[in-house]
């Protein structure tokens, strides 16, 4: 992964901690848990519309990971692994949610929700912007920009090409400066 | 990682990317973490009898010892017999004083000259 990158001594560390979850450690799965949340964290609320959603995203996450550990091969990159379930955990969650939307009544919609107590104008106006781009566009837009992945990363974890990625992109960026441009000209 | 454009006209850490950041960030700081954390663990802990083969890998060493255990007791069971069969084996030979392959072709040859004999005294 771009993002983070991992030291040799620390992939070794990783891969022996994997081999004892795979063992059967409890603790040697904790500290794994304890060391990769955060990214999780952050690639499920790149693609889920909420902070709830993207939470329930990683538990699924690292559910379905502990469930599929004895297939994970301890060569592999455990943080790239780990990311992709999330991610899919994250899309099913979303696939759900849309599902559940179009039963409910048209004053239910859920709308994306970017942090309800915030009061500046930049982050009203970003949370607005973000708001009207499709989701895809949104997720991909968040894991490059925010938190560093490559196009490439974000394909694998989407399960789309990576041109699609970067033509996703490239249209979110253009629909946020448009949304935004008068920010720009005020500095 | 690469400094290139991103949302705003600054480059990655400009202000727009940092509100960016920041609404995305979850509340509570580190609490938060603890409690995900938690939330986690607990999540796995009780799925944990679902999957067999942890179960499995739970068992596997006192299964691997039992195994070699009941292995060497059958080994040793299985030489000790043979050596006790082998011994009254011995002992039967020793105790009889007419060998057995002896007894048996004796009375096949007599059987065979009765025959002869009836065959020329006979009428």
């Amino acid at each position: 992964m771009s993002a983070p990158t991992a030291e040799p001594g620390h992939a070794d560390a990783e891969r022996a901690l994997v081999r004892e979850a795979q063992a059967g450690s409890e603790v040697a799965f904790a500290r794994l848990v304890h060391t990769h949340m955060r990214r999780a964290y952050a690639v499920a609320r790149a693609i889920c519309a909420t902070h709830e959603d993207a939470e329930d995203a990683v538990q699924d996450g690292f559910l379905h990971a502990y469930k599929a550990l004895e297939r994970f091969r301890p060569e592999q990159a455990f943080a790239a692994w780990l990311n992709r379930i999330v991610a899919n955990a994250a899309l099913d969650i979303g696939r759900r949610r849309k599902v559940r939307d179009a039963d409910a009544l048209p004053e239910t919609l859920s709308v994306p929700q970017f942090d309800p107590s915030e009061r500046s104008e930049l982050r009203g106006r970003l949370g607005i912007a973000l708001g009207v781009l499709p989701d895809r566009q949104r997720s991909v837009l968040v894991l490059h920009d925010v938190e560093g992945y490559t196009h490439g990363e974000i394909g694998t974890m989407l399960g789309i090409p990576e041109g699609t990625a970067r033509s996703d992109l490239h249209h979110a960026r253009a629909t946020l400066r448009e949304r935004l441009r008068d920010l720009w000209s005020e500095r | 990682m690469r400094m290139e454009p991103r949302i705003g006209p600054d480059g990655r850490d400009d202000e727009l990317t940092r509100a960016l950041r920041e609404s995305l960030a979850p509340a509570g700081g580190e609490a938060f973490w603890e409690g995900l954390e938690r939330r986690i663990l607990a999540r796995v802990a009780s799925s944990e009898n679902d999957i067999w083969w942890r179960q499995f890998a739970r068992w596997r060493r006192p299964l691997a010892l039992a195994g070699a255990a009941a292995a060497v007791v059958a080994a040793f069971a299985a030489h000790h017999s043979n050596q006790v069969r082998s011994l009254a084996a011995y002992r039967e030979i020793d105790a009889s004083t007419v060998a057995p392959v002896q007894v048996a072709s004796e009375t096949e040859r007599e059987a065979s000259r009765d025959v002869t004999l009836r065959y020329v005294v006979g009428p």
